[in-house]
């Protein structure tokens, strides 16, 4: 997967991404040290930004958030369909009769999946029983992932 | 005349000596690996894997390498540390380091795994994002390919093709592909894909002053305990072969199947190895190490002095409350699945033999002894063996364990050694009649 441009990137941050982009990039940054990186940088900028002027501001004037305003323009038929096969297609997913159990948020799980059988495929499972090598997977609120095994 | 026949008749012994076939080798029963002292003596291993305690990941992963050989017998090494790979030249002697971590086509943005030769001059890396990434023998950019799934192994084929295996994790499980790559045009076809079932996982968020953190571990979906661990025991074993053709083996039955080179389900045969059986010292045994490993980490907890009364009890409760009760399940029998799997992994030679390697248990394990059986395409034994090295620590894995011209190159750790025991070894196989 490439990695995101710092707009995505902030829209990201802002929660101006639909929710399956959200996912990939979560996917990613726990991947791609790169653009984990710009993300922490963003969030300090903001962070800081947020910080100066809450010291400028008198207590009346409140913080606006950080988004990008979104301009309106107006929808053809096509975008319309698109839009409603859209939604139709989220319901579905969402009331699936077939859906297996609910796991949680399987992106995230994806990646820790993706990432056990990456570090099993340089292991000796031999030894793995010798040394009853147990395997856990720590995630962090950013998303970052590691694999932590019991004798360390 | 007279001293060219002399030379002649000694040539024909010193080939008769060399000739053994690696299969006769096996068919000794007992081999043993004996290390080629001169390959690599020059190197001064201890600067060279300086890194190997590297712990940056929260594990060790300094000494974690993957390497393929060449055609010429060069050794090009990939590391879980560094977006670099190394070039040991035929006689074993470190000679450069190509690679940088970046985003321009001949840098890293993710660590590079070497995976193998293509046309005999390019090798190439792959990465998590599936990037593949092809350089000349001296480090020079070639071309980059991507693909849209994980990629794990390849074999490399005549005229520039390359055959593969990767992943791709789907909602219901995970859709497993072997395909044809085309060096040149770079274009792709899946020549076979199946489904199989996704790991079942379990989690728990413990909350700090800094953030969160989530713990996430894979259970089995019929709740057993499976030794060494379901991740493994799950994941198919798949061979590819110098002909075109692939295997996939499942660790579990040990039944294997043959497909030829567009796909076409051949042949299918079961490995005709018995899996050890857990028994109660082996329960007894998991059951303590999980909770040695609980009971230090609460150990580590209380003591820890940059940590607040609130996180340490916080985490503090997780173990007791939560890890130390999960782990009583470990003490019954009845709770683990019986055996172990049939097979640690599955090696091709470069005679085309398939070797499997059992499972040991630790005490049989003596002057690093690994069992191993060698099959044909058709599942029949060709040899039964025992494999020894007293110098080193092998490790049996695809990954560092290569069959080159009838010599194993293995990285491996080195008995007794003073301070960083980890080196590149090149091994002759000597049969028992040697």
């Amino acid at each position: 997967m490439k990695c995101f441009n710092e707009d995505l990137l902030q829209s990201y941050i802002d929660c101006e991404v639909p929710e399956h982009i959200e996912e990939e990039i979560k996917g990613h940054i726990a991947e791609c040290s790169d653009c984990a990186n710009k993300v922490s940088s963003l969030k300090e900028q903001i962070s800081f930004l947020k910080g100066y002027l809450s010291r400028l501001d008198p207590p009346n004037i409140s913080i606006p958030d950080f988004r990008y305003t979104k301009k309106r323009k107006k929808l053809s038929w096509v975008k319309y369909t698109s839009v409603a096969a859209a939604i139709l297609l989220v319901i579905f997913m969402i009331f699936n009769p077939l859906r297996s159990k609910d796991t949680g948020n399987y992106v995230d799980l994806q990646a820790a999946e993706m990432l056990i059988h990456e570090f099993l495929d340089g292991e000796d499972p031999n030894q793995l029983w010798h040394d009853k090598i147990q395997i856990n997977i720590i995630e962090s609120k950013d998303g970052e992932m590691i694999i932590k095994t019991s004798d360390n | 005349m007279k001293k060219t026949a002399i030379t002649l008749i000694a040539f024909f012994v010193v080939q008769s000596l060399f000739s053994q076939t690696l299969l006769e080798t096996y068919k000794t029963g007992k081999i043993n690996l004996i290390e080629d002292v001169a390959y690599g003596s020059g190197n001064d291993w201890e600067n060279i894997f300086s890194g190997f305690n590297d712990k940056s990941m929260d594990q060790q992963i300094g000494h974690q390498k993957k390497i393929v050989v060449a055609p010429d017998g060069s050794v090009f090494m990939s590391h879980k540390n560094l977006h670099q790979i190394w070039k040991f030249n035929p006689e074993g002697q470190l000679v450069s380091k190509f690679g940088e971590q970046g985003g321009k086509p001949h840098q890293f943005p993710m660590l590079p795994r070497i995976q193998s030769v293509v046309a005999d001059k390019y090798y190439f890396t792959s990465d998590v994002h599936s990037r593949l990434k092809f350089f000349d023998f001296s480090g020079n950019f070639v071309k980059e390919i991507e693909l849209d799934y994980m990629t794990w192994n390849f074999q490399p084929l005549e005229g520039g093709k390359i055959l593969l295996n990767g992943s791709v994790l789907w909602k219901e499980g995970w859709r497993e592909i072997v395909a044809l790559l085309d060096f040149d045009s770079g274009k792709e076809r899946i020549i076979h894909s199946e489904f199989r079932d996704r790991l079942n996982f379990s989690s728990t968020v413990l909350v700090d002053e800094r953030d969160s953190i989530r713990i996430i571990r894979a259970d089995s979906q019929d709740n057993k305990i499976y030794l060494p661990g379901v991740p493994y025991f799950k994941r198919p074993a798949k061979i590819l072969l110098p002909t075109g053709e692939f295997m996939i083996a499942n660790r579990e039955t040990g039944e294997v199947k043959l497909f030829n080179s567009t796909g076409k389900l051949i042949s299918d045969f079961k490995l005709d190895i018995k899996p050890i059986k857990i028994n109660e010292q082996d329960v007894l045994d998991n059951y303590q190490k999980a909770k040695k490993n609980i009971t230090s980490s609460i150990e580590r907890i209380k003591n820890r002095k940059d940590w607040s009364e609130k996180m340490k009890k916080e985490y503090l409760e997780f173990y007791q409350n939560e890890e130390l009760p999960r782990i009583e399940k470990y003490k019954e029998i009845a709770n683990y699945y019986p055996y172990l799997p049939v097979f640690t992994d599955i090696i091709v030679d470069n005679e085309g033999n398939m070797l499997v390697f059992e499972f040991t248990r630790k005490e049989e394990q003596v002057d690093n002894k690994f069992s191993v059986i060698a099959f044909n395409k058709q599942g029949e034994i060709l040899a039964k063996a025992s494999l020894a090295c007293q110098n080193y620590n092998l490790k049996i894995s695809a990954s560092t364990f290569m069959f080159h011209n009838g010599f194993i190159y293995a990285v491996c750790e080195e008995k007794g050694a003073d301070s960083i025991p980890l080196r590149l070894v090149r091994f002759k196989l000597q049969g028992n009649s040697e």
